[in-house]
């Protein structure tokens, strides 16, 4: 095969026709004899199909609509104004460096670093609202290790809890490991407090009459995660590793079983 | 050889959007809403992929029109609509994705109503295509890292060449070349392995 001298981005570059003339020329020229060019070039045609079939220009009439009718209601609307403050820039950024900067057991007799500190805690206190011990309240309750469900020592696939831990404000963590490898995390938090996602890939699943989100992970049937609410409490299911052979994730079925065993376990503990 | 398909506008597009500008600065309704009907659904469906969420698409759509239309006097001469508009949309929906970073958290009532939403919105009849493709696209698409999402969709999907994504971004043009390219290469490495493992 001949080697190529035309980078990927050149040949994007003909493309898009951005490329002179006396190279243009040359590429257009290569492209019709190099099959690496040529791969390159049906890979591009290739993606560029599979978005645009797989996303049709939706019907927007309603909305187009609705939008054209809010511009003639509205044909002068106020521009947006940033307001420049330099000044005030300045003074800020002034503040924030003592801040940054002082240092905190400073034996300097200066007020300024007390007030900035005494400003910061007002605002801090402001915006955070309060600074308090672990545990908060759910449904009137207050939610910390002492009142979360404890799940069993054991669970399926030969899981034994190594550890709890609250490391947050509203979390509380057990931690199972089995000998084979397997090790997950199980998560409880107040419901109301909802749960910190950042998975696009997945599915509703039922245990019981409970509703589990499946976090799949990348690997086909596998599970990453699982998020179900059950009393009030958010149980989150982490897996953390799996034994090899499962190319990361457990399988569903193997994940459904844990799940079914705390809850199982979570509704006797509620109901005594 | 034919000669190279180039993306963007053609002649006539550029010509219209010329006019379309020059109007428009003077906030004329009218002629702002040509640019809405001509240029709505595929930003739109731009953002759709983007996102992977057909409300917050549309919510960015229309935000970004109107914002545009009350700043449109701040489009520069020489500078085109559509890249202009493509750009309002992609800070919308950049500060979009960062306030929600900033928030993650969301009610478990909200994830299974939203989960339910897509999946209605997948198996919508009217879909041209089968719903594995699609949900497969946006898979792969999300996998990606938002950097090559952008520069893959503005290329592949809204048709900017790499000269005026690297307007567009803020970026040299190798740099946008490279993105694109870097992103294809992704796409179909990702693309093909997921597509196999479903045949299998």
């Amino acid at each position: 095969m001949r080697e190529c001298d035309v980078a990927a981005e050149e040949l994007l570059a003909y493309l898009d026709g951005c490329l002179d003339g006396e190279r243009e020329a040359y590429v257009a020229h290569h492209v019709k004899v190099c099959p690496v060019c040529q791969i390159r070039q049906a890979e591009l045609e290739e993606t560029k199909q599979l978005l645009k079939v797989s996303t049709p220009l939706p019907n927007d009439e309603i909305e187009r609509s609705q939008l054209k009718a809010e511009i003639l209601r509205n044909p002068h609307p106020p521009l947006p104004r940033r307001r420049r403050r330099p000044l005030l820039m300045v003074v800020l950024a002034v503040l924030l460096s003592l801040i940054l900067l002082w240092p905190a057991d400073s034996s300097a007799n200066l007020q300024l670093g007390r007030v900035v500190r005494g400003v910061v805690a007002q605002v801090e206190k402001s915006l955070l609202g309060r600074r308090e011990p672990p545990g908060d309240r759910i449904s009137g309750v207050l939610f910390r290790d002492s009142q979360a469900f404890v799940p069993p020592a054991e669970l399926p696939l030969g899981l034994r809890l190594s550890d709890r831990a609250t490391p947050g404000l509203r979390r509380v963590e057990s931690h199972y490991r089995s000998e084979s490898g397997v090790e997950i995390l199980v998560v409880q938090g107040p419901a109301d407090q909802g749960l910190a996602l950042g998975w696009r890939d997945v599915e509703l699943v039922y245990v019981g009459d409970t509703e589990v989100l499946w976090l799949k992970d990348p690997r086909r049937g596998n599970v990453a995660g699982m998020v179900w609410e059950r009393h009030g409490i958010l149980f989150e299911l982490l897996v953390l590793n799996a034994p090899q052979g499962n190319e990361g994730g457990l399988p569903l079925e193997e994940t459904l079983l844990i799940v079914r065993h705390i809850i199982a376990a979570h509704d006797a503990a509620s109901s005594e | 050889m034919n000669p190279p398909p180039r993306h963007g506008l053609d002649h006539d597009a550029i010509h219209s959007e010329r006019r379309l500008s020059t109007a428009s600065r003077s906030r004329d309704a009218d002629t702002f809403n040509e640019f809405v009907d001509q240029y709505y659904a595929p930003l739109r469906r731009y953002l759709l992929r983007l996102t992977g969420d057909p409300e917050l698409a549309a919510d960015l759509t229309q935000e970004a029109f109107l914002k545009a239309y009350s700043r449109i006097e701040q489009l520069a001469d020489d500078e085109a609509f559509r890249p202009w508009l493509y750009r309002i949309a992609l800070n919308l929906a950049r500060m979009e994705f960062r306030r929600r970073q900033r928030r993650r958290v969301l009610s478990l009532e909200w994830l299974i109503e939203s989960v339910r939403g897509i999946s209605h919105w997948l198996a919508r009849p009217d879909d041209m295509v089968t719903v594995p493709t699609r949900d497969l696209v946006q898979q792969v698409l999300d996998e990606l890292s938002p950097t090559l999402r952008e520069a893959l969709l503005l290329h592949r999907l809204a048709g900017f060449t790499s000269e005026e994504i690297a307007r567009l971004l803020n970026i040299s043009p190798e740099a946008a070349r490279k993105r694109v390219t870097r992103a294809v290469q992704r796409f179909q490495a990702l693309y093909h392995e997921r597509a196999g493992a479903r045949e299998e």
